[in-house]
This record gives structure tokens, sequence and C-alpha cells, in this order.
């Protein structure tokens, strides 16, 4: 009875605990009239109720599979953790226990900070807290809800909320990203709800499952697809609507950046994943679309990428070019729905190890920011495992890239596997490109004698560390592959590690011996992050007559109307005028008609009688 | 029992129909015996139509009719619809009634004010309860008349000026319906609402003269509902004070041609025979017009209260776009839309009244900062503004989810693009303010700052938003139970307009 119970209960307060931690702290905060604040944040019971906020969920997805149905829920909430649900929910809980304890020593350093410098620190800090809280409740609830409803609120709650971590520092560039990401984002949300509508309309449902499968057996699954796809595509990073991520991702605190491109860009894959019909019908030309733009993404972000100088934009440009290799083997399922029985369960393994390799990555960059209480060997074996496993040599990388490369062998996609392989190259770039930028900075925090570490980011951060390099052992292996590739297969799959390695080496020696291209790479540094953005900027303002032309036309036209409207009521008011006039000739005869009419019903009443 | 049950909607009526005389008649000076009055017949009736709800759900029928000269019957008469109305009616007249003793504090012309508020909600409610044609025509007719000195309260030039407007239009407005109305009495004698018969028996013979009516109807309730391009007076009317501001955009005026409107298709011609003379299409595209152009108006508006005074423009028409579209779903959305605009927009009226009363801000511009400064009233004003965008959980959410199911189960896909071009619209000019609300810091002084209460604001003003904006959330979040909006208009669907 009570493991009856318990299930239920767990995964309400999968979502709604995180809700009410923040609904708790803000009431301290209100309490205490924000004064001491910070200090409050360093009690252990308020520590715990920050960090506690995943916990629930993480019970759920390790407690086996459930479902609850509530009944009164928006229009019929079904939540479960059956099938992949477990693992995902498993992996976004992880990551967000994992930046969210690193949150509270960075998030505490920081308020310090910040009131030396005289700023409101307390209420930044608040700030914060709510929006973590808020957008991690919609990002679990995303991964639970088997209703469209219920996982469209968990999305929208989630990117709305993400908004106010992106633009918490609040510097020029923090409100730039900001601007990218919400805009990309109103974008995206219309196509999504676009495109859900027109599915469930046409499919009668509000279940994600009988959505596919409605899709699937729909002749209008390509226009609805398509929707769905770009929709999510935005949250994705997919190559042309990812401008938005370079800006929004780096800017924002490191811990609310490893959540942004370890679990959020997530979303969007998970919104594929559950809207569309892959492995139902075959749609060929969105899903070669979709290989194009995946392997756009995956060699375009590693070229761009690697000449940047902050290295949170540098990780960032790798998610951009990870998520294309997972936007091509989706691509590729799509196209060819036999495929995904293999291909499902991989690309899940990839997106978990991607996610909580990049979040690990993400909180090392705060790590250089401040002096550590540990030996530096111990930095770099944290900093550069995730790094080297992201690159596909060691740990969940080596499982992951063995397990795509058998999946494409066995259905005969040696074409593909090759281009992923070259593709691993670029990522060997961009790694190498981190750990330089890494290095420089810890040299500066060095010299600057920057104050000293939180023990709680350190201790998050390592096992974030190994939670990432170890995921394909402890959250999710597919059942039919093996982790561990044969010994023979090493070379086959480790040459691009090597050419990548090699090629960097050579770059890096030309850059530093040859002075011309030691300047070319001073001035390629100089590269803004968002690419493209400036591009379509560009291009809307070029066209932006248009735009207000054509609201221009649209707007005379009902003037014109109005106008119209307006004339007919003058011309009732001018017969009303005129009436007017008659008015004292009424008043005059009024009396007289009366009397005449008062005589006439007289007379017929009498004769009638 | 049955006698009870027969004279229920005139006592619910009465309630607030007494109520105005006594404030009239009260001294200017004796406040709190006027607000006393004031709450409890607001409260009462509160308590009267939730007994009415429930007593419908449980098949109770609630009619009052007779007639009043030969051939024009009377008829106030209870039905899921009916009670739905006079339910937000009665709600919102309980918050609104506590908002504006808080906002008119030491103003003068109170009585006066809370006399025809009363009469205006007395109107509303029978609206609400007319059982055809005759009787709607008289309270909507009253509803103008008691609505115009609210308008006109301040007594400023602007005011006056907008309440002529007000009047031009909406008077015309009632002329033509009552030309429409009087037709159709000529042309099928006596038809209570729900009586689809004799129309249909009609419309082989005379179909032009029953669309000319339909026509005729539509342009005349059109004027209060807010169609494009018959809104002229909405926008100017906002100088009136927020407590009438909010009651005419959500309940009163604006909700009663859309109510009007509501009648005259499902319970006068019906949907088949709408649908079967043609006529609902072009509803339909009237509508979707009237939301994209109030929708893009809405952008240019630098003051807030014309900002939203646009967006009450687009998003009423999302009733006429959900009744026009021959779909249950839709319809269903439509009659819950009622609910869920009345809900959010009150919301935004109540805080942009706040911010104006104690700050002194009418501008967008001068918003930054608000949200440190009210923190309680951004709170609900965000939350409301997210359901305009249609951002679930929030009811706005689920009015766009089923209107959109309706527009492609119908095979109007071109619908579904008019709701995504609206919601981004809508995110485009509510997401501006909710960005200068809470991320833009507050450099200068506040225009006008007044120390009220001990929280932000006065009490009597902060928590009636507060009440709505969780209203609007939990109307979303429990959409599915019985006594939703959502879920009460599926059972109106269900039960009456299904075969």
């Amino acid at each position: 009875m009570i493991s009856g119970l318990l299930m239920p209960a767990l995964m309400v307060s999968a979502v709604c605990w995180p809700l009410f931690a923040a609904f708790a702290i803000v009431c301290c905060f209100v309490a205490m009239r924000g004064a001491d604040f910070i200090r409050l944040w360093r009690r252990p019971w308020l520590a715990a109720l920050w960090m506690s906020a995943p916990v629930p969920a993480l019970a759920v997805a390790f407690l086996g599979e459930a479902e609850i149905s509530i009944f009164w829920f928006m229009m019929g909430g079904i939540w479960q953790t059956e099938g992949i649900r477990g693992p995902i929910l498993g992996f976004t809980a992880a990551l967000w226990l994992f930046s969210g304890i690193y949150a509270h020593g960075y998030l505490g350093q920081k308020a310090i900070e910040n009131r030396q410098k005289g700023m409101d620190a307390g209420c930044r800090l608040l700030r914060f807290v709510v929006f973590w809280q808020l957008s991690m409740s919609g990002n679990l609830l995303l991964v639970i809800a088997a209703d469209i409803p219920g996982f469209y609120a968990g999305f929208t709650l989630m990117t709305f909320s993400a908004y106010g971590l992106v633009i918490h520092e609040k510097t020029g560039d923090a409100r730039r990203g900001a601007a990218a990401y919400i805009i990309m984002a109103v974008i995206g949300e219309g196509l999504i709800i676009g495109g859900l509508l027109w599915g469930a309309g046409i499919v009668e449902t509000i279940m994600l499952s009988e959505l596919q499968q409605g899709l699937a057996a729909s002749p209008q699954v390509l226009p609805v697809s398509t929707l769905l796809w770009l929709g999510f595509g935005v949250k994705a990073g997919v190559a042309g609507i990812h401008m938005w991520l370079p800006m929004a991702h780096p800017v924002a605190p490191v811990p609310a950046s490893a959540i942004l491109s370890g679990a959020m860009i997530k979303a969007g894959l998970w919104g594929w994943f559950f809207t569309l019909p892959v492995g139902m019908a075959p749609l060929s030309s969105l899903g070669y679309v979709a290989m194009a733009a995946g392997m756009a993404g995956v060699f375009g972000a590693a070229l761009y990428g690697v000449f940047h100088r902050d290295p949170k934009v540098v990780l960032a440009y790798s998610s951009i070019s990870q998520m294309g290799m997972m936007t091509s083997l989706f691509g590729l399922a799509l196209a060819q729905p036999a495929l995904w029985p293999v291909t499902g369960p991989v690309l899940v393994l990839f997106a978990l190890h991607h996610g909580l390799n990049k979040g690990a990555l993400f909180l090392a960059t705060g790590m250089t920011r401040r002096r550590m209480r540990m030996p530096g060997i111990l930095f770099w074996i944290a900093t550069a495992f995730p790094a080297i496993s992201l690159a596909g040599v060691a740990g969940s990388g080596l499982a992951v890239k063995w397990a795509v490369k058998l999946s494409l062998y066995e259905n005969n996609q040696s074409v593909v596997a090759l281009i992923l392989s070259m593709a691993a190259v670029g990522t060997i770039f961009l790694m190498v490109r981190f750990l330089l930028l890494q290095y420089r900075a810890r040299q500066s925090a060095h010299d600057r004698k920057a104050s000293k570490m939180p023990f709680s980011m350190i201790i998050s951060w390592f096992a974030c560390v190994i939670a990432a390099i170890a995921s394909p052992w402890w959250l999710y292996m597919p059942e039919s592959l093996s982790s561990v590739p044969p010994v023979g297969e090493l070379p086959g799959l480790l040459w691009p590690v090597a050419a990548g390695a090699g090629i960097s080496a050579l770059g890096l020696w030309v850059t530093r011996s040859v002075p011309a291209a030691g300047k070319l790479a001073q001035r390629t540094g100089r590269l803004p992050a968002g690419d493209l953005w400036p591009a379509y900027a560009f291009i809307i303002e070029a066209n932006r007559m248009y735009f207000e032309g054509v609201a221009t036309v649209f707007i005379r036209a009902i003037h014109q109307m109005e106008k119209q409207a307006e004339k007919w009521a003058h011309c009732f008011r001018n017969i009303n005028d005129h009436l007017g006039r008659m008015e004292p000739f009424f008043r005059v005869w009024a009396g007289v008609l009366m009397a005449i009419v008062a005589m006439v019903m007289a007379f017929s009443f009498f004769f009638h009688a | 029992m049955a006698v009870i049950n027969s004279w229920m909607p005139l006592v619910v009526l009465f309630t607030s129909l007494f109520a105005a005389p006594v404030i009239f008649l009260l001294p200017e000076e004796r406040h709190q015996a006027r607000i006393a009055i004031n709450l409890a017949a607001a409260l009462i009736k509160l308590i009267l139509v939730a007994l009415m709800i429930l007593g419908v759900y449980m098949g109770v029928r609630y009619e009052l009719c007779f007639t009043v000269v030969y051939g024009v019957v009377f008829i106030l008469r209870a039905d899921a619809l009916g009670v739905m109305f006079a339910g937000l009616s009665s709600l919102l007249w309980l918050f609104t009634t506590i908002y504006a003793v808080g906002y008119l504090e030491g103003s003068p012309n109170r009585s006066r004010f809370f006399g025809f508020f009363s009469l205006c909600v007395a109107s509303t409610l029978g609206i609400a309860f007319a059982g055809n044609l005759f009787t709607f025509v008289l309270f909507y007719e009253l509803l103008t008349l008691s609505t115009y000195p609210l308008v006109v309260h301040r007594g400023t030039d602007r005011a006056l000026a907008a309440g002529k407007r007000y009047l031009q239009y909406t008077l015309t407005g009632g002329v033509v319906f009552l030309l429409g109305v009087v037709s159709l009495h000529a042309l099928a004698g006596e038809i209570a609402f729900g009586d689809y018969g004799h129309l249909a028996a009609l419309a082989s013979d005379k179909p032009f003269y029953l669309k000319g009516i339909f026509v005729l109807l539509v342009l005349g309730l059109g004027v209060k509902a807010a169609m494009v391009p018959l809104h002229g007076w909405l926008p100017q009317a906002m100088v009136a004070p927020a407590p009438v501001s909010a009651l005419l955009h959500a309940v009163a005026v604006v909700k009663a041609g859309a109510f009007g409107l509501v009648r005259v298709v499902y319970d006068v011609y019906g949907m088949e025979l709408a649908f079967s003379l043609g006529l609902l299409s072009p509803l339909t595209i009237a509508a979707s017009m009237t939301i994209l152009y109030g929708s893009i108006r809405a952008l240019g508006q630098t003051e807030i209260k014309r900002r939203l005074a646009f967006s009450t423009v687009s998003q009423v028409s999302y009733i006429m776009l959900g009744i026009s579209m021959f779909h249950p779903l839709a319809a269903m959305a439509g009659f819950a839309h009622l609910i869920h605009q009345g809900l959010m927009k009150i919301t935004l009226f109540f805080c942009a009244g706040n911010y104006a009363e104690t700050l002194g801000i009418h501008c967008v511009e001068e918003l930054d900062g608000t949200g440190r400064r009210m923190p309680i009233t951004s709170i609900a004003f965000t939350v409301a503004a997210f359901g305009m965008i249609g951002v679930p959980p929030a009811v706005g959410f689920i009015s766009k989810w089923y209107l959109g199911m309706g527009a492609a189960g119908a095979g109007m896909h071109w619908v579904i693009l008019v709701l995504v071009a609206s919601s981004i619209l809508n995110a485009a000019y509510f997401l501006p303010l909710v960005y200068r609300i809470w991320f833009k810091t507050h450099e200068n002084d506040w225009p006008h700052e007044q120390d009220i209460g001990v929280l932000e604001t006065s009490a009597w003003i902060l928590w009636p938003p507060v009440a709505t904006a969780i209203f609007s959330l939990a109307g979303g979040l429990a959409a599915a139970a019985t006594f939703s909006p959502a879920g009460w208009a599926a059972l109106i669907i269900f039960w009456e307009y299904l075969p």
C-alpha cells in the first residue's frame, strides 16, 4: 500500500518540490525583508532545501517505472516514467542536482562580491533562485508528461524562466544574449504550438504517443512534422536557427550555462523524440534536410567556434556541433524508419553522455576564476577527462562512439559513419582550444590572487565529472549494445582523434612561430559569438520597409472602414438634428394631437360598446 | 420549490438592482454604509449565483416568463450558458467593488459612481438571464445607459469626449440591433432562445431575409463586442477610472456584445442553420481580421491602458472565432474564453490601475523597475500577461488549444496560423512590459508616488488582482475539472448543442 502511494507522491513532488523550494526561500527573504539574506543562504537547512529540489525526480527515475493520471490537470494529465523517460529523467535530475549544489557555493560567493561592490546582492540572489527552480520544474515536467498540454506547459515554463538565468548578470553581452534568446524562443514556441495544434487537431488526441501514431497515418504528416522539427530545432541548436545559442549560453552564470547547454538544449531533442512520427512513417524529405542541417552544424560550429577566446563560447559552439551529430542521426532515422529501433537508444545514450560531459566542462570554467584548495594535477584531470570523453577517446565517449558506429555499420550507413568520424576531428579542435583557454584563465586567476573556492563547488564538480564519464554504466545503456568496444576496433575508432590532435598541434605551432598567422589568429578572436545573428539582423533591417508596408496597408484599409462607419454615424446625427428642429412644432401641437387621439379613442370605445 | 426556482433569476437580478437606488439615496459622506451595502449585495449575489450553478448542474430549471403585450414575452431564465456568464459577472463584480472602494478613496461623487455601478452589473445579469431577444435588448440598452456615467465619471474634457464617442457608437449599434430584432420578430414571431425550429422552417423560403437580419444583428452587437472596424469607441473609453475599464473590458460592455453574438449564433439561428446559410465563414474571417488588427495596433501604443484596450479588441474576437467555426471544440473554446478573457483582462487593468494610483505610471516607458517596488502587483500582471500570450498553464492557453483543435477538426487550418501569429504578436507587446517591470532598473523618481497602505499599496486594490490572477492560473491548471470555465463550457456543449 505504501509503495502504491509512494510513486505517485514522488512523481507529483518531482514537479512541485522545486516550486515549493522557491516559494519557501522567497518567504524567508520576505520575512527577513531582504536583510542578511546572504548569511541565511549559508545556513545548512536552507542549503538543503535549495539542493533537494531535484531529489524527488532522481528518486522517481531510479525507483522503477510508474504512471499516474491526474484527471483534472489541464486537459487530463498523464505522467509516466516508462521506456526512455526513466533514464532521461535520471540524467536531467542528476545534472540539475550537480549544478544546484555547485550554484549554492557559486552564488553565495558572488553575492558577497556583489555586496562589496555595493549592489543589491540579496535581491539578485533571490531572482536567480526563483528562475532556477521554475526552469527546473518545467524541465522535469516536460520529461515525465505524456500528455501534450503537460509537455508543452513544461517546455514553455522552462523556456521563459531560463530567460531570467540568461540575463542574470545584466551586462551588455547578457542583455544582447537574452534578447536573442527570447526572440528565437518566441518564434520557436510559435512553431511548436502551431504544429501541436495542427497535429493534435487532425488526430484528435491529447496524448503524445497517439499524436505520433496518428501523424504517421495522416496525409498532412509533412507540414506538421516540419513545424515541430523547426520549433524544437530552435532549442536544439539546429544550424541556421542556432544563433541565439552561442550568444545566450555563455553569458549566464556558470551553473546556469551548464544546465542550458547540458539539459535544456536536450529538451529540443526530446521534443522531436516525443512528437515526430519517427520510426513509424518514412519522412525522407524532412529527414534528409535534417541530416544536411545537422552536418552543417557539425562542421560549421567547429570551424567557427575554434577561433573564440571565451572558453564558454567555445563550449557553446561545441554543443552546436555535437547536437548537429544527433540531428543528423535523427534525420537519418526520420528518412529510414527501419533504423529507429537501433538509432533511438543510441541517440539517448549520446544525448545523456553529451549532456553530462558538457555540464562538467561548463562547471570547469567556473573553477578557474578562483584559487582552488587542491593540487593542480587533480584540477587538470577533472577538466581534461570530460573533454577527452567528449572527443570519444575514453569513458562514456568511447562507448557512445562505438555504439553509433556499430549501429550505422550494421545498417550499411558507412558513409554517414565516415562523415561523423571526421566530425570528431572538429571536436578535438574545440577541446584543445578549450583546454588552452582554461590554462590561460587559471594562470590569470593565480596572478590576481583570487578568493578561495567554496567546498560545494569542488565536490559537485568532481561528482559531475565522475557521473559524466561513467554515464553508460550507471545511467543508461541500450540492451543490444556492449559498452566497451573490442580492442581490435580501437584503431578504427581513434584515428580521427589522432588526426585532430596532430592538426591542432600543427596549428598551434604555426600561430606561435609564424607572425602573420599569429596576427590572423588575434583578429579572428574578435569574431562575434552570434555568427549569423548580425547577418539576419541586417537582412531584416534592409527589408524593414516591406514588413512595415504590409502592416501599414492593412491598418490603412481598416482606418478607411472606420471612417466610413463614422460617416454613417454622422448621417444618423444629421437626421437627428433635423428632427430636433421639428421639436418646437411638436411641442405646440402635442396637446392638440393628444386631445384628438383621446377623442377618437373615446368615440371608438363608445361605438364599440 | 418550483416557485422559488422560477423567481430565482429575478431575485439575483434584484440584489444589485435594489442596491442601486439605496446607494443613490445615501448621503455622499456615509462611506462605511455604502461599502457595507455594496459588499453585502455582491456577496449575496455571488452566493445565489453559485447556488444556481449548482442547481443547473443538478438539472433544476429556473425560468420566469410573462407576456408583456400580445406577442412580446419577457423571459428570464438560467440555462447553463447564462449562469456561466452570470457567474463571471458576479465574481468579478465582487472583486471590482472591493477594488473600486480602494481606488476611489477620497474622490468625489462616489454615490453616483457606485449607484450606476450596481445598475451596470444588474444589466449584465439581465443579459445573462435573458431568455429571448426582447428581454436581451432591454438589458442591453440599460447597460449602455448605465455605463455612460461611469465612463465620464472624472468629468474631464477627455472623459466627456470619450463618453460622447461611446454613446454615438453604442446607441447607433443598439438601433441597428433593435432593427434586426424587430425584423426577426416580424418575420418569425416570438422566438425563445434555443427554439430553432421556427427559423429553420423559414430557411428554404426566405433565406435572403434571414441572412440580412443576421447581418443586422451581428453589426449591432459587433459595436459593443468591438469588432473591427466598429471598435473605435473602446480605446478612447479607457480614460475611465481603472475599475470601470476593468469591468468594461472584462464583463460588462465588450463581453455583453460577445455574449449576444453567442446567443444569436447558437440560440436564435442555431449552428446548423447559420452554417447552412453560409453565415459563419464571413464571421470567422471578420474575427481573424479583428484579432490581427488589434494585436498590430496594440504594438504601437505607448500608454499602458491603451495597449490593453487594443489587446481586448483582439482577444474578445477569440470568442467570435470559436463560435463561428462549426466545431464543438472551437465552440467550447469560445464559451470558455468568455470567462478566460475576463479573468486575465481584469487582472491586467487592476494592475495598470495600481501602477497609476500608487506610482503615477501611465506609460510603458515608466514601468522600469516596478517589479522591485510593487512585486505582488507585478507578479499578478506577469501571470495575466503570459496567460494572454497563451502560455500554459494559464487559462489563455486552454482557449487557444481548443480553438486550434477545433480549427483543425473543422478543416480550417489557416486559423491555426492566425492563432500562432496572434500569440507571437501578443508576446511582442506584452513581453517588453514584463521585461521593463522585472529586468530594468529604476533610475529617476516615480512620476507621482503616493504612500498608501502597509504593503506596496492599499490592501483594497492590492488583493483583487492577486485573486483574479490566481483564478486565471487555477482555471488553466484544473481545466478538466467540471466547475472550471473550460469544464463548464464542455458541459454546455454536451447538454445543449450536441444532438
